[in-house]
């Protein structure tokens, strides 16, 4: 049926739906920067597949179950393909085991996402919404990238294939989407690790857009005491 | 007799909107017939430089917070895009005079409609706002300045305050009732920082706040 007015899309669209959407999207991309701190990787000339790939992957396990807490200032720079414009945002993350994870944007806006298990809450100014993301939905799959991510398990992480490599530097982990969801929101996902410490450095987007979206991850502290009290919203 | 109820619905949907009561402004004096505005892109120098701006869209009771950015190409092209918050995109577009191209939109806001309406109000904000106006009718008085310009079927009002500030836009339908308003405040270095866009047929609203690098 042709929808020929705004007021008509708008009574019989579900506003919603077009907000969890967003923010399922917005999302995504902040949970695939949780990779940052646990694994990582795009393409560049410089790098060469890992030669030591299972060592490596011990590595990170070993790394990441010795890791309980741990906490980031980032910095986002949004490169807009269209506008040939860029756009910085602020923000700390923390993440503590088991599925807890706090998103906090500081720049432009303030903004909170936290997961913690099964439940995502989103705090936009005094407005808090709760969403389960249980089976069966969407957010379901992100939690799935979340969990296998912070447990080392980068074989179950599903959506994307990935690729290995690395210089004297750093680690890169290049992922690249193969599920038709993934696809409509990134081309690639690079994520650059500290080749010393396994920290996350650097994580590049490169969206369907033709956008790139890079965080860079700073002042990054292991195992410092977080409370529980932090991965809940009210 | 059956004709009743559409004329009492008429008149009653007639009633709901204000007139816009540009007659009752005082026609002290009537000045040239030309009205040039530059509300951000005030040089040459300054062109194809982008604004950004918090934005905060209301559309019956729902909330969409993220960032408006435009650019200026030229005086008859113009580029957007709106971010949500985490920088998800929700569109691009190439607004011109009598036309929009949509260059990225997410699904839900992929419709005719819906994209129309964002590009006017785009339009509005952007050519609407950087031009040379032939005015229909120019008033002044102690208080300001008022603009009449023909748009359509309705008319356009370029409302300015005693200091030359333009304080709103308003667009009007055929029977001159609202259908927009844009207020303009918080002016500094003659750029106004704070913009408000309110549908007056639907409820929709736009509450744009001026980023500063």
């Amino acid at each position: 049926m042709q929808i020929d007015r705004f007021e008509d899309f708008l009574i019989k669209q579900n506003m919603s739906t077009l907000l969890k959407t967003n923010l399922m999207k917005a999302i995504y991309i902040l949970t695939i920067s949780l990779f940052s701190f646990l694994t990582s990787i795009a393409q560049v000339a410089d790098f060469d597949p890992i030669k030591d790939l299972n060592g490596f992957k011990k590595l990170i396990k070993t790394k990441h179950a010795n890791t309980k807490t741990i906490k980031s200032d980032f910095t986002q720079e949004k490169s807009l393909s269209f506008m040939d414009d860029k756009l910085l945002s602020k923000g700390i993350m923390k993440i503590k085991h088991e599925m807890k994870v706090r998103i906090e944007y500081t720049s432009p806006f303030a903004y909170l996402i936290v997961i913690n298990g099964e439940n995502l809450w989103i705090k936009d100014g005094k407005k808090v919404t709760k969403i389960n993301t249980g089976a069966g939905n969407p957010f379901s799959k992100i939690n799935n990238v979340l969990l296998n991510t912070l447990q080392g398990n980068f074989e179950n992480i599903k959506g994307f294939d990935a690729s290995y490599l690395e210089n004297k530097k750093q680690y890169l982990l290049e992922l690249t989407p193969t599920e038709t969801d993934t696809k409509k929101l990134f081309k690639k996902i690079a994520v650059y690790l500290n080749h010393e410490t396994l920290e996350i450095m650097r994580m590049d987007m490169l969206e369907k857009s033709g956008d790139i979206t890079k965080m860079v991850f700073t002042n990054t502290e292991l195992n410092t005491p977080i409370a529980d009290e932090v991965f809940v919203v009210r | 007799m059956r004709y009743l109820w559409f004329v009492s619905s008429w008149v009653l949907l007639a009633s709901c909107t204000s007139r816009f009561p540009f007659d009752k402004y005082p026609e002290s004096k009537k000045t040239a017939d030309t009205k040039t505005i530059n509300l951000f892109w005030k040089s040459d120098s300054a062109s194809k430089t982008s604004i950004k701006f918090l934005a905060n869209t209301t559309i019956y009771g729902k909330e969409i917070k993220g960032i408006l950015i435009l650019r200026k190409m030229s005086d008859t092209l113009y580029k957007a895009t709106f971010l949500a918050q985490g920088a998800a995109k929700l569109f691009d577009m190439e607004i011109l005079p009598d036309t929009f191209i949509t260059h990225y939109s997410i699904e839900q806001l992929n419709k005719q409609a819906v994209l129309r309406t964002l590009a006017n109000d785009i339009r509005l904000l952007t050519i609407g706002c950087h031009q040379s106006l032939v005015a229909q009718s120019i008033r002044q008085s102690s208080t300001g300045e008022i603009a009449q310009i023909r748009f359509k079927n309705g008319f356009r009002y370029y409302i300015q305050d005693a200091e030359s500030n333009f304080n709103q836009l308003i667009q009007t339908n055929f029977q001159n009732k609202k259908d927009l308003t844009i207020t303009f405040s918080s002016y500094k270095n003659d750029i106004p920082h704070n913009i408000l866009l309110k549908h007056h047929r639907f409820r929709m609203q736009i509450d744009l706040s001026l980023m500063l690098d």
